[in-house]
């Protein structure tokens, strides 16, 4: 009897051992699945926080670009000192290689040479070009537009595609009017900006006496 | 990975909320210390060209020593300037009036603006005419030494009016901070280049 109720008893108490165990299984496995969502859950959230962040810049980059209407962006344009002249792919040039000396910024009545402007393109001017027969009222508006900072050159351009044309490093904009608010947005935009290879460097010191600068 | 994940979770918001509560101050568009920022650079970068021109067109040792101080100083300062806009998200350029920021103009010094230019071209206080400059290149030797620091004292004195004006209105600590530097520096200077141009017999230009 004895020896029955005790192995009655080692049997329940097995029954009851296993029974926790079971428990203690399920309880980790819970603990487990709860784990798990956490880490994926903290997991995603950080790289949906990450993937939303870099969306978001990228985004922002890419209105900041196409926040200028009609602006043509151009890429792969190499930026050595080279003598003489050089043929440029566009019209005016938006950036390539130059002449060793940079146009000083500011307000030319007379043309000034491709390779020193694109130069200044390099440091970050925006390079404003007007056709020669531009109605006197609009090559003012543009040349006030020289003395409102240091880097940008206003210059007149034969055969322009347009009779206006604003450009900067790796980017241009055709414009009819100098009325255009684009071209003050342009400036927003890409002055001492945009793709510039040498942001930093001066726009005098160079050659050519501007009318009006600084 | 857990603690990792929710300690970036965690920092994320955090970041964010000291950002939005106690952070640096991100000034407006409009602002005194971006106007600051941006029309500095323009009125600094005439005074390095000046200080750059002299230093070619002049032997003297003095002269040329401090238009290398002028020039070096500045232009670190420039570069300041620019990182400020570049960090509080800001253009270079602005649509915003050259000088708008000051909205105390009544110290504006346009008496030297030839009348036959176009009214505007709006030049900051002190800065020198694209004549002056011209004659300036001209220049050589005494001549040279002489046109600089009359031009230099005067735009040393335009720019202290514009460094006084964001010393006492900036919101953010660093531009109140460097407008402050300007001041002294360019007084100590100015009194330098009055000294210098006595020596040479001249005298300061209004």
């Amino acid at each position: 009897m004895a020896s029955k109720q005790s192995k009655a008893s080692k049997q329940s108490k097995a029954k009851e051992r296993q029974e926790r165990l079971r428990e203690l299984q399920n309880q980790q496995k819970r603990a487990e699945r709860r784990r798990n969502y956490l880490i994926f859950g903290g997991t995603a959230v950080v790289a949906l926080l990450i993937i939303g962040g870099t969306a978001y810049g990228l985004m922002r980059q890419d209105d900041s670009v196409a926040g200028v209407d009609g602006v043509e962006h151009f890429t792969d344009l190499s930026n050595n000192h080279v003598p003489g002249d050089v043929d440029y792919a566009q019209n005016p040039p938006v950036g390539g290689d130059h002449n060793e000396v940079w146009q000083n910024c500011g307000y030319y009545t007379e043309p000034v040479e491709n390779v020193n402007a694109v130069h200044s393109l390099e440091h970050g001017a925006v390079w404003i070009t007007y056709s020669p027969d531009l109605p006197d009222d609009q090559v003012e508006a543009l040349q006030s537009l020289a003395t409102q900072g240091a880097f940008v050159l206003v210059t007149p351009y034969d055969d322009l595609p347009s009779p206006i044309v604003v450009s900067s490093w790796g980017y241009q904009l055709q414009l009819d009017n100098a009325d255009d608010s684009r071209i003050q947005q342009f400036m927003d935009e890409f002055m001492q900006a945009g793709d510039a290879p040498e942001i930093g460097a001066p726009c005098t010191g160079g050659t050519g006496t501007p009318q009006f600068s600084g | 990975m857990l603690v990792v994940a929710l300690a970036a979770a965690i920092g994320l918001l955090v970041g964010y909320q000291v950002n939005s509560d106690s952070g640096p101050v991100v000034p407006a568009d409009d602002s005194v210390d971006a106007g600051f920022a941006r029309d500095m650079q323009v009125h600094h970068s005439q005074a390095v060209d000046m200080a750059m021109i002299v230093r070619d067109n002049t032997d003297d040792p003095a002269v040329r020593t401090i238009a290398y101080d002028i020039a070096l100083t500045q232009r670190q300062q420039i570069g300041q300037m620019y990182a400020w806009l570049d960090i509080w998200g800001l253009s270079q350029y602005s649509q915003n009036p050259t000088m708008s920021w000051m909205s105390d103009d009544s110290g504006h010094d346009m008496e030297h603006m030839d009348d036959s230019e176009p009214v505007s071209a709006s030049l900051m206080p002190g800065m020198a005419t694209s004549e002056e400059m011209n004659e300036l290149r001209a220049a050589r030797g005494q001549d040279a030494e002489i046109l600089f620091l009359q031009l230099m004292i005067r735009h040393h004195m335009g720019g202290i009016e514009m460094a006084q004006y964001a010393a006492d209105h900036a919101e953010v600590e660093q531009v109140r901070q460097l407008a402050e530097t300007m001041v002294t520096s360019q007084t100590a200077e100015i009194d330098a280049m009055n000294d210098m141009l006595v020596e040479r017999g001249a005298e300061p230009i209004e």
